[in-house]
């Protein structure tokens, strides 16, 4: 009944355009006030419990070193070294759009940072050599999936921050798939290039290669600070992301002096601003999802689901298509944080693995962010593109066929998520 | 009519301060709050001596800063929401429902601002394991946000409002 009418409540104002951390921060607290016997501080105390973590603190850091690197012209370097070693392949610039976001995808943890940073960058240089702009903005906002998947990743932490699952084995989780979705976009991107008739460079000199890469040897040292302290062992993922911002700082700062001392403020204001988006929306959702709780609503939902069928891949295979659906329609960071309390339980009881399960909804919700109509990284690249949404929207769906077949083999071969963790942590 | 306008007026600016206030206390607070996760690691790794109120220390400046952080959001306009609904609405109505979502939001704040204060005043005597202090200092953020969520979502409306009376 509370879950019902929280439910009504924020998709109302929703609809009215009211922020979503607020709408579900009012739901919540009318809901509280008018129905349940609980007192109305409940909502506020939740709140504060919900960002009161230790681990959720890393998302800021993860924010603010990729506004760093950005700001640094950082991504520039990264951009045109993977370009010099993959620019010749068939669909060149594409191929090199992809491969910056795997390399990139080890510092930041977001897909909207990557599709706002690294899609600039890459838009540009793809529409300067002849690519449509509405092609090159599609390929960037797909390409930024992987950013979330190969860690560092802010949704990782979030889910394994809700389901009290080690972020360091989510992180080890995600490595293969991303790596996966790479590969799977590469050879996409290749078997269409001709078709589409995508043109590619010249190949570049062995010193060419040699230059851009000692150009961007500091920059390509953060993924192995950032994912080999986690995985070694030597940092937690906020304590990793910690020494990550002060790394980019020194780099972009003293080793690139690409920015000042000036510009720091802004940065910094501007990363937290970002941070405080998604952690405002956790400490509402938090409210939300202790009335489910108190509601026992995953049980409700369980019971739902498994009147349909208790066979696992059945299970899941409406589970994918319930997330996906979803994705396309709510902001991926709300769902993760509201179904993963109501969704855990039903895998967990049909077998499957906590931390696979963190990879498939994961999977699921970013590449929602890629896809219409409330695809984040959409709106993002085609600001920075500045072309109409509509085209971008028709652009991005071939560039979905390698996504959904990867996250097909996630979601049914449990070791591409599992192989990893358990060879490091076991 | 020019009450109105004074209002609007006196509104902006007392939104505009607090908001410049927030955003130079907020960059000090960052470098804090990076400053106590990293000297954590430091102390562990290079002085074998770890600071065990770090953790505590560095859970409180993240509240704070993400709480602070998350009313200059509303000062920015920053916060996701879905517009496509109202940016289908003729001007007038776009206008109008802009003002409602404007005062939700200073509604929420004032709750925030509220209960905040109410759930500080609960816990002013029960200490932090390791750091001893308070642990109203946990809840205060809520209400110093609050409230400036609260003004902000006031200053926006009422410009919403001079903006259409325009």
């Amino acid at each position: 009944m509370m879950t019902t009418a929280v439910a009504v409540i924020f998709f109302l104002l929703a609809a009215l355009s009211v922020p979503m951390a607020i709408g579900l921060g009012i739901a919540a607290a009318a809901v509280m006030a008018a129905i349940s016997p609980f007192p109305l501080t409940t909502v506020f105390q939740r709140m504060i419990a919900g960002m009161d973590s230790f681990v959720l603190s890393a998302i800021p850091l993860y924010i603010l070193t990729a506004n760093l690197m950005n700001a640094g012209g950082i991504t520039d370097r990264l951009f045109l070294f993977v370009r010099r070693l993959v620019g010749h392949f068939p669909g060149g610039l594409a191929q090199a759009n992809v491969g910056a976001n795997m390399v990139f995808a080890g510092i930041s943890g977001s897909a909207v940072a990557d599709a706002g940073g690294l899609g600039s960058v890459m838009i540009r240089a793809m529409r300067e050599q002849g690519y449509k702009a509405e092609m090159a903005a599609g390929l960037s906002a797909a390409a930024s999936v992987i950013g979330p998947i190969i860690p560092p990743s802010i949704p990782f932490v979030i889910y394994g921050a809700m389901a009290e699952v080690s972020v360091g084995k989510l992180f080890a989780a995600g490595l293969v798939p991303g790596l996966a979705i790479g590969l799977a976009m590469a050879l996409f991107i290749g078997l269409t290039s001709k078709r589409n008739g995508y043109p590619r460079d010249a190949r570049s000199s062995a010193a060419a290669i040699v230059r851009s890469f000692k150009d961007s040897i500091l920059a390509l040292l953060t993924p192995v600070i950032i994912v080999g302290g986690i995985l070694g062992g030597t940092f937690t993922p906020t304590e990793a992301a910690a020494v990550a911002v002060l790394y980019a700082f020194a780099i972009s700062m003293f080793a690139y002096r690409a920015i000042g001392w000036r510009q720091l403020p802004e940065i910094l204001l501007e990363s937290m601003v970002t941070s405080s988006i998604v952690l405002f929306m956790i400490a509402t959702v938090s409210a939300v999802s202790w009335m489910m709780t108190v509601e026992q609503a995953g049980a409700a939902f369980t019971g739902a689901i498994t009147a349909v069928s208790r066979e696992p891949w059945v299970v899941l295979l409406l589970l994918n298509v319930g997330l996906l659906i979803l994705g396309c329609l709510v902001e991926s960071g709300a769902i993760l944080i509201l179904m993963t309390p109501i969704l855990l339980p039903l895998a967990v009881s049909l077998g499957v693995d906590p931390v696979h399960f963190g990879v498939i909804i994961v999977l699921n919700l970013m590449i929602g962010v890629a896809t219409p109509p409330v695809g984040m990284s959409l709106f993002v690249v085609a600001h920075v593109a500045k072309i109409p949404l509509e085209g971008v929207m028709r652009a991005v769906l071939p560039f979905l066929v390698p996504l959904i077949l990867v996250l097909a083999l996630v979601t049914y071969v449990p070791a591409m998520s599992l192989w990893l963790p358990s060879l490091l942590f076991n | 009519m020019i009450a109105g306008v004074t209002i609007a007026a006196a509104l902006a600016r007392a939104s505009n301060a607090a908001n410049r206030l927030t955003e130079h206390v907020l960059i000090p607070l960052t470098v804090v709050f990076v400053g106590i996760i990293f000297g954590a690691v430091f102390t562990r790794f290079v002085l074998h001596h770890p600071i065990v109120e770090s953790v505590e220390l560095g859970r409180l400046a993240f509240v704070w800063v993400m709480l602070l952080a998350a009313a200059v959001g509303v000062h920015r306009r920053a916060h996701v929401a879905v517009v496509a609904l109202r940016d289908r609405l003729p001007d007038r109505w776009a206008r109008r429902t802009e003002v409602v979502v404007h005062l939700i939001s200073a509604v929420f704040g004032t709750m925030m601002c509220f209960y905040g204060g109410e759930l500080a005043a609960k816990v002013w005597g029960t200490s932090f394991p390791t750091l001893g202090w308070s642990q109203a200092w946990l809840y205060l953020p809520l209400a110093v946000s609050g409230m400036l969520i609260a003004l902000h979502g006031l200053h926006l409306a009422a410009d919403t409002v001079q903006g259409h009376s325009r």
